[in-house]
């Protein structure tokens, strides 16, 4: 908050993220299958001391994003 | 859109991150150490270094370690030098990834990360190979609680940005990369 004379007011602040990322533009379709081993590569990507940032352009329904996400 | 089943990228899947949360503390460690590196310890004055702190603060990392960070890389003791490195490559099912990193052993580095590759149904390409499938872009992320869509709209304009999407339960604003800097410095600003 900042007191700017008259009235408090609320600054929007730090951001809960913010970034330079690669976003896709072409997407590729996963199966459930696809999906899992995806989800696999990026998590041991991530995992990696030496890796920052891993993006990928797979997609799939929501269903199977909730379940991988479980 | 009742019954439309929508496809969703991802990058959108929420993990375990609580698992994660040690691994993250360490990889924006790394981004602090290599920003103080190459400039000043002020965030006022080092862009890069003010953007890792932010990202600090989001992920509640401990006032601890990110001083320490900061004093390991102004202490003359640490001999590393990290370089950034890019890698690019085919995953299962024909899907694309682009793996950013921060290495003092590139060699080490690009063996892990091809073995990870092939290991889950890809294969890493040349740098180029999947690029031209993404686009590189400034994402600012906040809450739907700092304003109406028209409010934070107004604003986005005003901080010279392109685009805002409700996404993910949090307003995505997106700039160009050379802006992204103004922007965010901008909307941290804003008054409400």
């Amino acid at each position: 908050m900042e007191w700017f004379g008259i009235i408090w007011c609320k600054k929007y602040g730090d951001p809960l993220e913010a970034k330079v990322i690669w976003r896709p533009t072409t997407m590729a379709s996963c199966d459930e299958d696809a999906a899992q081993s995806l989800l696999k590569l990026i998590d041991v990507l991530e995992d990696n001391d030496d890796v920052q940032n891993v993006y990928s352009n797979g997609e799939m329904s929501e269903d199977v994003l909730k379940k991988l996400s479980a | 859109m009742a019954g439309h089943s929508q496809f969703k990228n991802i990058m959108y899947r929420k993990g375990a991150q609580d698992a994660k949360r040690a691994k993250m503390f360490a990889k924006i460690a790394r981004e602090i150490f290599v920003s103080v590196r190459g400039g000043l310890a002020d965030p006022s004055s080092n862009p890069r270094l003010r953007a890792a702190l932010s990202t600090a603060r989001a992920a509640n990392m401990p006032k601890d370690n990110i001083d320490r960070a900061i004093k390991k890389a102004l202490g003359g003791d640490d001999n590393s030098h990290y370089e950034e490195v890019r890698y690019e490559g085919f995953g299962p099912g024909g899907t694309a990834l682009i793996v950013e990193g921060l290495t003092d052993n590139r060699n080490r580095t690009v063996s892990d990360v091809r073995t990870a590759f092939t290991k889950y149904g890809g294969s890493l390409g040349e740098n180029g190979s999947v690029s031209f499938m993404f686009e590189r872009i400034g994402l600012v992320r906040y809450p739907l609680s700092v304003g109406s869509y028209d409010n934070v709209f107004e604003a986005v304009i005003e901080a010279g940005a392109e685009n805002l999407e409700t996404e993910d339960n949090a307003f995505e604003i997106t700039s160009t990369v050379e802006s992204f800097g103004m922007v965010r410095d901008y909307l941290v600003q804003k008054i409400w």
